[in-house]
């Protein structure tokens, strides 16, 4: 029962982190970014990549997210320019075209047949379970993550961010330099989800371009949402919801009279009701505040 | 020996087929009140665009304290000293009274996630400082009842005075005001004519568009006359406010 507690805590703590990256671009600076989940591809391949041509591990996991947020600089030089639907379009292209490199590029990524045999950080050291471990590295590194997120936004930096989510206009007449910021914003968000991407190898043990379909982008804008954007213990709140619901439930065919991939159908109908039913009756969020939604432009 | 802080020299901007402005020239000498007034799309909001950076021209020159600027970025012309408001106003509506106006001093340390993590003496001290000082702006600007108040909360008037707060903040060189005094009320509106006349002798320039007669006369040291994209008509507020040219945009004519 532990075991399976931590397990699925692992899979809620990898969530939260790629969340909170998002949340840093969407709910602080308002990036509308549809291709989260490039990023998090380039991390858990990157890692694994390098690891398996012979780099340390930790090497490796940096690796990944530098080159995370290098990808993030790519994507935004073009488009954090124009205005914010622009974005939206160009990240899910990436996203895809990302996930199709890996799929296809198969002298690299070995294509469909994804990569294993890898190593995970102090694996060889670790006496109990590694999954003790790795829930102890994921949720330390969620917590030094959340803290420093929160110093961030705090900040007179967080500031600008905010003010350019609410008119960028207004931001430039101030003298604040709005590309720049977002910029930054959109690659320490890319970096956070590099370091999901590892995490995410290492608890899998197996990777392939399948784990990185679009649809896992929309789960962290789930989270995100759900738990109130802008609000980072919100973004934690929310994946704890979303990844225990969605990861408990897959238990359910024990006791439903349904075939599994009715079953699998189930669930991701019983989160849209879920978030349908939110948007309803607390649609700022779990920790949103509600005066935000009321307020003229 | 006067100086000229802004000059704009022959500016053309055309909306597809229509001349927004078209060959507007004019100067504005340092540490001077100019209004620039005009009957509705004279095309006096499309040359603050313009000047500001918002909009891109199509010909003329810009300059602002001798340098070219027609190619700079808004954000730069604000960093060395030009900073506008807006005629609908733009209040930061998810962010408080008080954070509006935490953002507008410039440079600030903290906006660089640097020194946040390696300043944060410096950072703190300096924050400490800008918040005394918002303080003190608020409570000119009768806000400081609604300081930790949303920015979207407000009323009309009320975003109005925000905005004006908010660019003195930034220690501006020069403010362009565009209809500053529109929904404020009339005591509060003449206690801003007086500060900014105050601000004015303490050394800052302004160019004010402002349909209020009565407000933007007693305001300017000189006054422009805006009409079908040009500026027709210069000189003291009084006379200008007298010519037939502009008493027939203003009152409407045969």
């Amino acid at each position: 029962m532990i075991d399976y507690l931590v397990a699925i805590s692992i899979i809620v703590g990898i969530y939260a982190i790629f969340a909170i990256g998002l949340n840093l671009e969407w709910g602080f600076t308002g990036l509308i970014n549809f291709g989260h989940v490039g990023f998090l591809a380039i991390g858990a391949y990157t890692t694994v990549l390098m690891n398996l041509s012979g780099a340390p591990i930790w090497l490796s996991m940096a690796s990944g997210v530098v080159l995370a947020a290098f990808f993030g600089l790519l994507v935004g030089i073009p488009t954090l320019r124009l205005r914010e639907d622009y974005l939206a379009i160009v990240t899910i292209g990436f996203s895809e075209i990302v996930r199709l490199f890996l799929l296809n590029e198969e002298w690299l990524t070995r294509g469909p047949m994804g990569l294993f045999g890898y190593d995970r950080p102090f694996e060889a050291m670790i006496p109990f379970d590694y999954n003790y471990f790795l829930f102890i590295l994921v949720f330390g590194s969620l917590a030094v993550i959340y803290l420093l997120l929160e110093k961030l936004v705090h900040s007179p930096w967080g500031r600008v961010l905010k003010s350019i989510r609410e008119d960028e206009d207004v931001a430039s007449a101030l003298g604040k330099d709005v590309f720049r910021y977002k910029i930054q914003a959109l690659m320490i968000g890319s970096a956070i989800a590099g370091l999901a991407g590892a995490f995410l190898a290492f608890n899998m043990q197996y990777i392939n371009p399948r784990n990185f379909i679009p649809m896992e982008t929309f789960y962290a804008w789930i989270i995100v949402v759900l738990g109130g954007s802008a609000r980072n213990k919100g973004t934690i709140l929310g994946a704890i919801i979303v990844q225990s619901f969605y990861t408990g439930t897959r238990y359910l065919q024990d006791y439903v009279p349904l075939a599994s991939h009715q079953i699998a159908a189930l669930r991701v109908m019983v989160i849209g009701v879920l978030l349908v039913l939110l948007m309803m009756y607390k649609p700022q969020g779990l920790l949103g505040r509600k005066e935000e939604l009321t307020l003229g432009q | 020996m006067v100086q000229e802080i802004l000059k704009v020299r022959d500016l053309k901007k055309y909306f597809g087929g229509v001349m927004a402005v078209d060959g507007a020239s004019f100067s504005v000498e340092e540490q001077t009140i100019k209004g620039l007034i005009g009957a509705n799309g004279a095309g006096k909001t499309t040359l603050f665009n313009l000047i500001t950076g918002y909009y891109k021209l199509d010909s003329g020159k810009i300059f602002f304290k001798g340098e070219r600027v027609e190619q700079m970025p808004t954000f730069k012309k604000a960093q060395i000293g030009m900073v506008r408001t807006f005629q609908l106003t733009k209040a930061l509506s998810r962010m408080t009274v008080l954070e509006n106006l935490l953002l507008g001093p410039k440079m600030q340390s903290g906006e660089h996630i640097r020194n946040i993590f390696l300043r944060p003496k410096m950072v703190a001290d300096e924050e400490a400082r800008i918040v005394e000082k918002a303080l003190e702006t608020l409570e000119f600007f009768d806000l400081m009842h609604m300081k930790d108040d949303y920015a979207g909360a407000l009323s009309g008037g009320q975003k109005r005075l925000l905005e004006m707060a908010r660019a003195l903040m930034t220690d501006p060189k020069m403010l362009l005001l565009d209809e500053p005094f529109a929904g404020v009320n009339p005591t509060l509106a003449r206690k801003l004519v007086g500060r900014i006349k105050e601000l004015k002798e303490r050394g800052m320039t302004f160019l004010i568009i402002e349909h209020d007669m009565t407000l933007i006369t007693e305001v300017s040291d000189t006054l422009s006359f805006m009409n079908q994209g040009r500026i027709i008509l210069e000189g003291a507020p009084e006379d200008v406010k007298h010519d037939p040219r502009v008493l027939d945009a203003y009152l409407g004519g045969g």
